[in-house]
C-alpha cells in the first residue's frame, strides 16, 4: 500500500448535483421481468435513478456543483490555483473538460487545471492529487469537481448496469489552513493485471472506430463496442476481498480500530458488496450511510453525494472514505469533514 | 509551486512513424518506459506512481496507464493515473507527480507523456503550428530523496480561448448518435479531428496582452532557476518576444522538424543536447490546449537521457537515435 499524509489542509465544501430526471426501477419490469427487478433491487438496494438529459454532460453537473458551491460560501475565485476534474465522460477528447469548467466558474488565470480519467475510485485519488498539489502550490484554494453520466455507455439490454448506475456532478473545496493538528491520509491500490474487468472496448484511440450495432457479447446480452462491459464476478470478487484488505491494512498501519471513526464514507457500489465490506472491517451498520436506493451508484460522485446527503454539519466528523472500481484501483483517505462545512446538494 | 526532494533519474523518449495506426500510445510509452527502467537497472516492482499525461488514452475506460502497469508488471502497491494534458504535459506531469511522490512513502515515480498525434490529425498534409506531425512517448524517472535542488512549476491558462484547439465531436457534449440510437455506426467526420484555430492561439501566446503578469511571471521563473538551456515545444517564431531575450547567453531550443505531442520538449531537449553528459539544468516553457502555458527546470544527467527511434519509414524526418 502507498500512503501519502498531509497537515495544514481542511474539507471546507462539498456540493452534489443531480438530474431532476427520476428513473424507477419498477420501469424496467417490462423489459427485464417482474422477478428479475424484483432480485435485482433486492440485491442492489436501488429503487431509483437519476439521468441526465441527452444535452447534460459530466460537466454540466459538476459545474452546477462548483458554482452553487463557490456563489454560496463567497470564496475568493482569485485564490484558487487548482482545479482538477474526474471524470470518464469528457465534454470533448481536447482539450479537457477542466478549462471549460475553469472559464466557466470565472477563475484565474494562475490556475494549473487538467482532467483525471478515473472511475469509481476517483473522488479519493482526486482529492489526493489535489491535496499534493495544494501542499506545494502558492494559493489558499483547490477546486475538486468530479462528475459521470454513466448511463450515456450502458446498453439498454444489461440489466445488470442499466438499473444501477446514475448521473452526477459534484466539488470539493479543499483550503489551506495554518493548524497542522488534523492529518489527511491516503491509501492506494492499483492492479493492471485486471484491466479488462471494467471496459469500454471502443471510443479511445485503440479503436476510434467499433461496431455500432449491438451483438451478443459473451454474456448473451447484446451490446455495440462503445457500451461498458463488466465481468461481474472479478469486480464482485475485488470488491469483498482487495477492498476490505486495503481497510484492514490501513488500520493497522495507522494502529486506529474502524471505531476511532464517526463514519465509514464507501462508494455505493451496491447493497450487498457494501454490508460484505461492512461486516468484514467490522464496521456498525450506523457508522456506513447508504443512499444507493434513492439515488443509485454514481460512480466517482458516490462519496461526495453521501456526504451531501447523509453528514450532518452540527459537528466535526471523522471519515475514513473508500472508492474502488475500474482499473481495478482503489484508495482510502481519512479526513475530518469540518463542523459547519458547507454541504449541499442541488437537482438541475 | 516548488517541489523539493526530487531527483530525476533519467529520460526515455520513443518515436514512431505517423500513420502507423496499429501502435498506441500504451506502446509508445511501455517502450519508453521498459528501456529507462533497464538502463537504470531499476525493477517494476520498485515504482510507486505511474501517471501518464496524454490526449489519445487507448481506451475511455479503463484509463490507460493500467494497461501500461500491466505490461511492465508494475505492482499492486501503486498510484495509477491518466491525466488528459498534451502541450503542457510535461509540467502538468511534473507538477503531479513530484509532489504526489513528495508527500508519500513511495521511493520512486515513472512519469510517461506521450500522444499519437497522428490518430487526430491524419493525413500527410497534417501540421502542428506548421510542423508535421508525428507520434512518440517520454517516460522520466523521478526518485524521492534528500536533494539541493528545486522543480519549479508554474501554469496559466487562457481558458476563455478553449476552443482554439479542439475536437469538436467524438466525446459527450454533442454526442454521437451511436450512443443513443439502436444500429448506427459511428461516422467519422472532420470534427471528429483536430481543429487549430492558430490565430487565436497565437494572439494569446505570442502577446501575452490579456495578463502581463504572467509574462512576468514566466520571465522570473527563467531568472529564478538559472538554466543552461531552455526548451520550447512550439517553433520560435510563435513565442512572445519577453520568453526568448534575456541577458544571460541561454541556449534555446525548439521543434524544427517534426511535432510528436506531449513528448516534443523532451525529443527536443535530446536531440540537441545527446553529445553532452553531465548535469544540466534545463527549463521548459510549453504552450498548447486549453489554452495553457507552463514552466518546469529539471536537473539532469544527460547521460541517463536517450532517444529511440520505432521506425524510418516516416514522411517527417526523425531525431537520429542513440541506439
Amino acid at each position: 500500500m502507498i500512503l501519502t499524509e498531509f497537515g495544514g489542509l481542511k474539507i471546507s465544501g462539498i456540493s452534489a448535483a443531480i438530474p431532476e430526471y427520476v428513473v424507477s426501477v419498477d420501469s424496467f419490469r417490462e423489459e427485464f421481468g417482474d422477478e428479475n427487478v424484483d432480485k435485482f433491487s433486492q440485491m442492489t438496494g436501488v429503487k431509483n435513478l437519476r439521468k441526465a438529459r441527452l444535452d447534460q454532460t459530466a460537466g454540466d453537473l459538476a459545474y452546477a456543483a462548483g458554482a452553487d458551491m463557490l456563489s454560496t460560501t463567497g470564496i475568493d475565485r482569485n485564490k484558487v490555483g487548482v482545479l482538477v476534474f474526474v471524470t470518464q465522460k469528457p465534454d470533448y477528447r481536447v482539450p479537457s473538460t477542466a478549462y471549460i469548467l475553469h472559464s466557466k466558474l470565472g477563475l484565474a488565470e494562475n490556475c494549473l487545471c487538467f482532467d483525471v480519467n478515473l472511475a469509481c475510485s476517483g473522488f479519493v485519488y482526486g482529492l489526493s492529487v489535489l491535496a499534493s498539489l495544494l501542499k506545494h502550490a502558492d494559493c489558499e484554494h483547490g477546486l475538486l469537481l468530479v462528475g459521470d453520466t454513466s448511463s450515456r455507455t450502458i446498453s439498454p439490454h444489461d440489466k445488470t448496469m442499466i438499473m444501477l448506475f446514475s448521473d452526477c456532478g459534484s466539488a470539493c473545496l479543499l483550503s489551506k489552513e495554518e493548524s497542522e493538528a488534523e492529518k489527511m491520509s491516503f491509501a492506494f491500490r492499483s492492479d493492471g493485471t485486471r484491466c479488462n474487468a471494467i471496459i469500454t472496448p471502443a471510443g479511445g484511440y485503440k479503436h476510434l472506430q467499433g461496431i455500432g450495432q449491438r451483438y451478443l457479447s459473451s454474456d448473451d446480452i447484446p451490446r455495440s463496442d462503445y457500451e461498458i462491459r463488466m465481468n461481474g464476478m472479478d469486480v464482485f470478487g475485488f470488491s469483498i476481498k482487495d477492498v476490505p484488505d486495503l481497510i484492514i491494512d490501513f488500520l493497522k498501519y495507522k494502529e486506529k480500530n474502524i471505531d476511532d471513526y464517526d463514519y465509514m464514507l464507501l462508494h455505493q457500489a451496491n447493497m450487498y458488496i457494501m454490508q460484505q465490506i461492512i461486516r468484514r472491517v467490522k464496521a456498525l451498520k450506523d457508522q456506513v450511510p447508504i443512499v444507493i436506493g434513492d439515488y443509485g451508484n454514481t460512480s466517482s460522485c458516490s462519496i461526495p453525494l453521501t456526504i451531501a446527503t447523509s453528514i450532518p454539519d452540527s459537528r466535526n466528523a471523522k471519515v475514513l472514505m473508500c472508492g474502488f472500481g475500474a482499473g481495478l484501483s482503489w484508495a482510502l483517505a481519512d479526513a475530518t469533514l469540518p463542523r459547519g462545512m458547507y454541504n449541499n446538494l442541488i437537482e438541475l | 509551486m516548488v517541489i523539493e526532494h526530487i531527483d530525476i533519474l533519467g529520460i526515455e523518449v520513443v518515436l514512431g512513424n505517423s500513420n502507423n495506426e496499429s501502435l498506441c500510445v500504451s506502446d509508445y510509452a511501455t517502450a519508453a518506459a521498459r528501456r529507462l527502467l533497464t538502463n537504470l537497472d531499476i525493477d517494476a516492482s520498485q515504482i510507486s506512481f505511474l501517471v501518464l499525461c496524454t490526449q489519445t488514452p487507448d481506451y475511455r475506460s479503463p484509463a490507460t496507464a493500467f494497461f501500461i502497469q500491466n505490461n511492465l508488471g508494475v505492482g499492486r502497491d501503486c498510484v495509477v493515473v491518466d491525466i488528459n494534458s498534451s502541450g503542457t504535459a510535461l509540467v502538468t506531469g511534473i507538477s503531479i507527480l513530484g509532489s504526489m511522490l513528495a508527500e508519500s512513502t513511495g521511493g520512486y515515480g515513472i512519469l510517461l507523456i506521450g500522444d499519437t498525434l497522428s490518430k487526430q490529425m491524419p493525413g500527410k498534409e497534417s501540421n502542428y503550428f506548421g510542423l508535421p506531425v508525428g507520434d512518440g512517448a517520454a517516460a522520466i524517472l523521478l526518485r524521492k530523496q534528500e536533494s539541493k535542488d528545486s522543480i519549479i512549476t508554474e501554469s496559466f491558462c487562457c481558458s476563455e480561448r478553449y476552443d482554439s484547439i479542439i475536437i469538436p465531436r467524438g466525446a459527450f457534449r454533442n454526442q454521437d448518435p451511436v450512443f443513443f440510437e439502436e444500429d448506427k455506426n459511428l461516422d467519422l467526420t472532420e470534427d471528429h479531428f483536430l481543429r487549430i484555430d492558430e490565430r487565436s492561439a497565437l494572439g494569446w501566446s505570442s502577446s501575452l496582452s490579456s495578463n502581463p503578469d504572467i509574462l512576468n511571471k514566466l520571465i522570473s521563473c527563467l531568472r529564478e532557476s538559472e538554466p543552461t538551456a531552455v526548451v520550447y515545444n512550439l517553433p520560435a517564431k510563435y513565442w512572445n518576444p519577453g520568453l526568448l531575450q534575456n541577458s544571460e547567453p541561454i541556449r534555446r531550443l525548439y521543434p524544427r522538424e517534426c511535432y510528436w505531442g506531449a513528448c516534443t520538449p523532451l525529443a527536443v531537449l535530446i536531440s540537441e543536447l545527446s553529445n553532452s553528459n553531465g548535469l544540466t539544468n534545463c527549463a521548459f516553457i510549453c504552450a498548447g490546449e486549453g489554452l495553457s502555458i507552463g514552466f518546469t527546470n529539471l536537473y539532469l544527467d544527460l547521460s541517463h537521457c536517450h532517444i529511440t527511434l520505432h521506425s524510418e519509414n516516416s514522411g517527417c524526418s526523425l531525431i537520429p537515435g542513440k541506439e
